[in-house]
């Protein structure tokens, strides 16, 4: 006689070896005709109404269905006769039940059994679908990605109804095991893009992850990148578009951001918007996105080394009035520049963080007193306050947040540069960032390459 | 160890940028003020003097709040150069000066005929000083008078100076419009002598300059624009007047707009035409040694006011328009050319430079005494003023017409 590895009084002595304590470890006994058996499973993976409905009910009725529990083929049976809608499998490996039950699985095993029967029984609370938060749009599809991956994948789903639509598994993150999946679509999406993609999400060396974000990092080649080399939205008409568009995406489990893979410098100047009005209009506010970027950029650097270096460049009568503000200020025009800049980021910073009940306060004490006041008692000039203004408020017409973050932290060197050796430093630092840009390679793809196709090795 | 190397390039090829400006070039702008206007004036024991209007930036009219100061102060000092004297400004001056928004410099007369040599190379070579800067002439007053007129409103007058000069060549053109770079021009095109403008100072009273002129309901000293100042080989010989200076410019095609007034009947009458449009092409050629100039001026104009009631509500009424409009300005084109042929003897009109570039090898042999060539030339004047429309009225409304 084989030794049975399923004695329900063995495996549960394992898995209480295995959970330890963890309050939601469920082991209930059962006993069906006159076998003993076991139902283990997670409380917090399942609910009870619906482990009662599905699981436990039709077990209670099980004897009336002429299933003979002595038979090798007894599980075989209960997971056609009574679990048919479920999703089940048989293990035939007891050291692998852990890892079944904290995907969300309910083992099922009867005395003298030499397999067991897993029933898929997840059933999480999730957030509905909301509007979007961070990337909207006046006119187009309201919904946004949930934390939920099912839920994601499932919007994305009823977007784009072609079997060729892939949703590929990946676990990433030793100690999370994170669900990641890679979305696209068979035969559009191109095999040398795919095959580095799963390269390095197999290769991945992360204990946990819990946003697209990390994901993101992990997958740049170089960190130091000043700009982003993957796209993300919690859009899914933006997300679709991307697929359909021979690209990737990167669903994790509880983001609401979907990843694209590749991303181009041009992607981060597009809104979904732009194709759901008329053309000319789309096309001109996405160039106003391009003046806002390089506003963004340069604006601030520009003002002081014109003011410092260069006054024959501006206007006479707008030099006079630049003068006359000036007049009285404690500090050279760099300090009065970085002190709003600071003041700036300190404030948005709070305001993104801050609880929302203090909202009010922060507006406030930003608008009111540093604004005002400071011009008031002439610390800063009036001509700097509009010039971080305009600035601040160029930063946010992209899009996607994170490309104008990653852009701010190269202002402030273009200032210290301006400061120092004039527009001939803007000029300096803007070369740099372009032969930067130029350089910058996403999984073979060159991230300026819809506006430059130029590459030494490809077009020998 | 390749990366370490290419982190050192990096460092060095910044440090080798950094090293080509520095932090010596900047001036703060709030301890530093900009100059402009100057004024040149010859000083003792051949000195030149000069003086600086050196802008308070916190009273002039792009700002509120101004404290009711005067906009601009003038600092004056004597050297050997301009440039000299500019340096050492801060003898006198607390700031920093930033010389590159200068609007306006004004030469003495006494300095211009000895010859405008000694200085345009300073402006010309700085890289501070902009070529269209307005260079006017002053007239019979000290130049840097014309910078102690106060004008209203926080204007400062250099400015206020360039912008006269600029709307009077604009709308009745009686001043070219004077800037630097036609001092370059004419000396690099021969048979052209150089026009510039030129202003005097009306004063009512003998008191002091101050801001107070220009809250004054009737300012007592204003700048005014004579016309133009004829050079002859970078030397002041003469001023013209401005109805001659626009019939200068209405040869040389520079002339904007203007309207011209016109005798009627000869009885204290008048009738006046807005040029609107109009083109002068010149001839020059020479004829047995002597040179022949014919000018055609083809005009269009509207009539603006007219004091006898001409019927130009029919073809005659404006062929009759047409026709003293165009003999009166072929009057004073003649005159004025006379008088430049007779007077001072110099080409500001420029034929001798239609013949260098049309007849090159006819203008070589006289070239060096083109302005000779030009005071015996014939000239020829043709002049068709043709009248398109009347304004909103084609009568004028008199009393008499309505009892008629």
């Amino acid at each position: 006689m084989a030794t049975y590895r399923f004695r329900h009084d063995r495996i549960e002595n394992e898995l209480r070896a295995h959970f330890g304590s963890s309050a939601d470890l469920s082991l209930i006994p059962i006993r069906l005709a006159d076998r003993d058996g076991l139902l283990c499973f997670l409380s917090t993976m399942t609910n009870s109404t619906f482990l009662m409905n599905n699981v436990v009910q039709p077990l209670l009725q099980a004897s009336n269905r002429e299933i003979i529990f002595d038979s090798a083929e007894a599980l075989d049976s209960l997971r056609l006769r009574l679990f048919g809608g479920l999703n089940t499998r048989l293990l035939e490996d007891p050291g692998h039940l852990p890892e079944w039950i904290t995907q969300g699985y309910a083992g099922l095993l009867l005395d003298g059994q030499d397999r067991m029967l897993l029933i898929h029984v997840q059933e999480l609370e999730k957030r509905s679908i909301a509007e979007p938060t961070a990337q909207n749009v006046i006119r187009g599809p309201k919904e946004a990605f949930t934390e939920s991956a099912d839920t994601n994948m499932s919007m994305i789903r009823r977007r784009i109804l072609n079997e060729n639509l892939r949703f590929e598994k990946h676990v990433i993150g030793s100690k999370s095991n994170t669900s990641v999946y890679l979305a696209y679509l068979e035969g559009e999406a191109d095999e040398r893009l795919l095959n580095p993609i799963r390269e390095k999400l197999r290769s991945a060396r992360l204990t946990g992850l819990f946003d697209s974000g990390g994901l993101e990092n992990e997958l740049q080649s170089n960190r130091f990148y000043l700009f982003p080399t993957a796209y993300n939205s919690e859009r899914p008409d933006s997300i679709c578009s991307c697929l359909l568009d021979k690209r990737i995406a990167l669903i994790v489990n509880g983001s609401p951001f979907v990843l694209i893979i590749p991303a181009q410098f041009t992607d981060f100047f597009k809104s979904p918007e732009d194709q759901y009005q008329w053309f000319v209009f789309g096309t001109f506010i996405r160039l106003l996105r391009y003046v806002a970027f390089l506003f963004s950029l340069t604006l601030p650097a520009f003002y002081v080394a014109v003011t410092c270096y260069h006054q024959e460049l501006v206007p006479t009568l707008l030099l006079t009035s630049i003068m006359a503000q000036r007049q009285g200020i404690p500090f050279p025009a760099v300090v009065e520049m970085f002190l709003m800049e600071i003041t700036f980021e300190l404030l948005r910073e709070a305001g993104t963080r801050m609880p929302r009940l203090v909202g009010q306060s922060i507006s406030i004490a930003g608008a009111l007193v540093l604004g005002e006041a400071a011009v008031q008692a002439g610390i800063v000039s009036n001509i700097t306050v509009i010039i971080v203004a305009l600035t601040a408020i160029s930063g946010y017409v992209s899009p996607v947040y994170t490309f104008g973050a990653n852009i701010r932290l190269f202002r402030f060197a273009l200032i210290v540069l301006s400061s120092i050796i004039g527009l001939y430093g803007v000029i300096l630092g803007c070369a740099y960032l372009l032969i930067h840009l130029t350089r910058i390679e996403t999984f073979g793809v060159p991230y300026l390459s819809p506006l430059s196709r130029f590459s030494g090795k490809r077009s020998a | 160890m390749r990366k370490l190397a290419r982190l050192i390039g990096a460092v060095l090829l910044l440090g080798a940028c950094l090293q080509m400006s520095g932090c010596w070039d900047m001036v703060e702008v709030s301890r530093a003020s900009l100059m402009t206007g100057l004024a040149l004036e010859p000083g003792h024991d051949g000195r030149i003097l000069v003086t600086l209007e050196v802008l308070n930036s916190a009273e002039t009219m792009s700002v509120k709040g101004g404290k009711g100061g005067s906009p601009s102060q003038l600092y004056s000092n004597e050297a050997d150069t301009i440039i000299e004297a500019m340096i050492r400004m801060n003898e006198h001056l607390d700031r920093m000066l930033i010389p590159s928004h200068i609007r306006v410099i004004i030469v003495d007369e006494r300095i211009a005929r000895e010859g405008l040599d000694r200085f345009m190379d300073f402006v010309q070579r700085s890289r501070y000083v902009r070529e269209d800067v307005t260079l006017l002439v002053s007239r019979g007053t000290k130049a840097s008078d014309m910078l102690r007129v106060a004008y209203p409103d926080g204007m400062y007058a250099g400015f206020g100076i360039q912008s006269q000069v600029f709307n009077y060549h604009n709308n009745w053109g009686g001043v070219p419009d004077s800037f630097m770079y036609e001092v370059a021009q004419s000396a690099f095109s021969p048979g052209k002598e150089l026009l510039l403008g030129a202003v005097t100072l009306d004063k009512k009273s003998d008191k002091e300059e101050s801001v107070e002129n220009s809250k004054m309901l009737d300012p007592q000293t204003l700048v005014r624009i004579t016309g133009s100042a004829a050079f002859r080989e970078n030397r002041l010989i003469g001023f013209l007047s401005k109805e001659d200076t626009r019939m200068v410019l209405l040869v040389t095609n520079q002339l904007k707009r203007t309207t011209i007034s016109f005798p009627l009947d000869g009885q204290g009458k008048y009738a006046a035409i807005r040029l609107i449009r109009y083109h002068t092409s010149k001839k020059v050629r020479m004829i047995e040694g002597r040179p022949l100039v014919s000018i055609n001026v083809e005009a269009a104009g509207l009539v603006a006011s007219m004091d006898d009631n001409l019927a130009i509500d029919k073809i005659h009424g404006y062929e009759e328009l047409d026709r003293l409009a165009s003999e009166h300005l072929k009057e004073c084109l003649t005159a004025t050319i006379e008088k430049m042929q007779k007077q001072y003897k110099v080409d500001v009109f420029g034929f001798g430079e239609h013949l260098y570039r049309h007849r090159y090898h006819e203008f070589m042999p006289v070239s060096k005494e083109w302005n000779e060539q030009f005071a015996k030339a014939k000239v020829v004047v043709q002049v068709s003023v043709k009248i398109e429309r009347s304004e909103l009225k084609s009568r004028n409304l008199s009393r008499n017409k309505v009892e008629n």
